[in-house]
């Protein structure tokens, strides 16, 4: 009984866990942060769904985004307190730690397009993650994010918009 | 150019992107943690599932077992315990440590705090045949959740 609990989660975290940990790095400052946003908010959902009623299975997508939403909220805030502490401090940034990998190599529009949606404010990069890699409604976005359906439907359009643009200025300046 | 079709394109592209893959070290950490935690889960399923003292009772024994044969095929024989001719002389509840497990947000997107206790639960019991006195200690966990409305 537990080593089929335990092969279900494994088998959900081997499948979700890059979709968890590509929403994770919004809120961690580095991919380490986020793998451990990813690992809190796993541990809670297990105890979560222990608990009577829940059947004690993996949780559904939406429920697990809104955890690593509020962990990285308090990451955030506590990072904040330990910046000013440690301001003194240089982080490098490890130059292959990206988010999202191209599906076939050297596609170097979809390289630029990468940078885009990194570069794009937290608000609309969430809801385009959530849509397009986590492959939730808008209305499970709205759950989410607790907005309502047409503002994350709004957020979204913008946010395709915002990447057309970013995308159309990145060529431009290839070419100019 | 639609909007629409605008949209798509995009889309499309998106597409030629996939999530990179959780490192092997945090994979790795996941997995274990996962065995560890349904491990526990079992141990705590089947004290729950036990009603009452004879419960507590037949757990100790099977853990006593467990712990004198080295196999847990002996505790078979326990399955079939009655709780007649024991009389429980005393009972007790022990909080033996609260710990704080964070705080997560329930679907509808309040934000609980979450408490884990650890009680241990001790019964002195009497075998009125033999005479022999047992105590019984079965651990059990509890979780409280408390809305939390100010940070």
């Amino acid at each position: 009984m537990a080593k089929n609990l335990s092969n279900e989660w494994k088998s959900w975290l081997a499948e979700q866990g890059p979709r968890l940990l590509l929403f994770a790095r919004g809120w961690g400052k580095t991919r380490e942060d986020a793998e451990d946003l990813v690992q809190d908010s796993v541990l809670k959902m297990w105890h979560y769904q222990q608990e009577e009623n829940r059947g004690g299975g993996p949780p559904d997508l939406p429920l697990v985004f809104s955890t690593i939403r509020f962990a990285g909220l308090m990451l955030h805030r506590s990072e904040k307190r330990r910046r000013k502490r440690e301001e003194a401090i240089i982080y490098l940034n490890d130059f292959q730690d990206v988010w999202l990998d191209p599906v076939m190599e050297e596609d170097e529009d979809a390289l630029r397009l990468r940078d885009a949606v990194q570069n794009l404010s937290n608000k609309l990069r969430e809801v385009v993650m959530m849509k397009t890699w986590g492959g939730l409604t808008f209305a499970q976005i709205s759950e989410v994010l607790a907005i309502s359906p047409n503002t994350a439907a709004s957020r979204y359009r913008y946010a395709l918009e915002q990447l057309t643009q970013d995308l159309r200025q990145m060529k431009e300046e290839r070419h100019a | 150019m639609r909007e629409a079709d605008r949209y798509e394109e995009m889309e499309m592209a998106l597409m030629r992107l996939m999530p990179v893959a959780l490192s092997d070290e945090a994979q790795a950490a996941m997995e274990s943690k996962i065995d560890e935690l349904a491990c526990g889960g079992l141990v705590r399923n089947d004290f729950s599932r036990r009603a009452g003292w004879i419960g507590g009772l037949a757990a100790a024994l099977a853990a006593g077992v467990f712990a004198i044969s080295s196999g847990p095929k002996e505790t078979t024989p326990l399955a079939g315990m009655e709780p007649s001719g024991m009389v429980v002389l005393a009972e007790t509840d022990r909080v033996e440590e609260m710990s704080d497990a964070g705080l997560f947000v329930d679907a509808g997107g309040s934000a609980i705090r979450k408490l884990r206790v650890r009680v241990v639960e001790e019964s002195r019991i009497r075998d009125r045949e033999t005479g022999i006195e047992l105590t019984v200690t079965a651990p059990r966990q509890e979780t409280y959740l408390v809305p939390v409305s100010t940070f």
